[in-house]
């Protein structure tokens, strides 16, 4: 991992072919550092751990069976009938 | 016209019909290739299933069944990626884990899958917004959705 130093103000630039991503250091509060990003609209930029999260959710989905499934369907027809 | 064997079985699909998710989805990046299916044994549970990992279908749903106010903002390159021009040319669904236990069902409401009926083009979409998480109690939700819908008849 390549690790660099910032201060407030500072900021990054990342290039990839002919796309750049830069990323500002904007605000460190008490453990909270605040970072801007200007880059392409084709390059999503996400929090690791709602990715991370998301990515797991999708896991436990495909452990769901169809007699499950199945089953489960009633849930939703109660509400369609009123 | 080709056949595929997914984990709900084998289906004949035209190409053309192809769902692709060309970034892939969190977890399943290497997966492009999809189709949505309505078993009527399932139904108004739909599959989102790959049709190049026959271990990988999700179940999906539309949100408003979960949600009856379920509202996101769509930002406009994914907009322009799904050639959308009107809300009806877009299908949003959310995707369910279905465990043994039928209390600790969930659905994930922050991650919708938009799907669009133009180009065929899909994409899971990361909301930004505080109300929604990836987990929402289907048995909470509902009761939700009951107190809100006796408040409007109250009104």
């Amino acid at each position: 991992m390549l690790i660099l130093s910032r201060k407030i103000g500072e900021d990054i630039v990342i290039k990839m072919d002919n796309k750049t991503i830069k990323i500002k250091l904007l605000e460190n509060q008490m453990g909270h550092i605040k970072l801007g990003f200007d880059a392409p609209k084709e390059i999503k930029i996400y929090r690791g751990e709602l990715y991370e999260e998301i990515a797991k959710e999708n896991k436990s989905s495909i452990n769901s069976s169809f007699d499950l499934v199945k089953e489960f369907k009633n849930a939703f027809s109660r509400g369609d009938k009123d | 016209m080709a056949k595929y064997e997914t984990k709900i079985g084998e289906i004949n699909i035209d190409n053309d019909k192809v769902l692709k998710f060309e970034f892939g989805l969190p977890g399943f990046d290497d997966l492009t290739k999809f189709s949505l299916i309505t078993p009527e044994e399932t139904k108004p549970i739909m599959w989102l299933v790959s049709l190049e990992d026959k271990e990988v279908a999700f179940p999906v749903i539309h949100p408003e069944m979960i949600r009856y106010d379920y509202h996101i903002d769509v930002p406009s390159d994914i907009v322009d990626y799904l050639q959308i021009e009107k809300s009806d040319q877009a299908i949003t669904l959310s995707i369910l884990s279905i465990p043994e236990d039928q209390s600790k069902i969930t659905a994930n409401l922050v991650a919708p899958i938009i799907i669009s009926t133009i180009n065929n083009k899909g994409i899971q979409y990361m909301v930004e917004s505080e109300e929604y998480s990836t987990r929402h109690y289907i048995k909470d939700e509902m009761k939700r959705n009951e107190k809100l819908l006796k408040d409007k008849e109250g009104d």
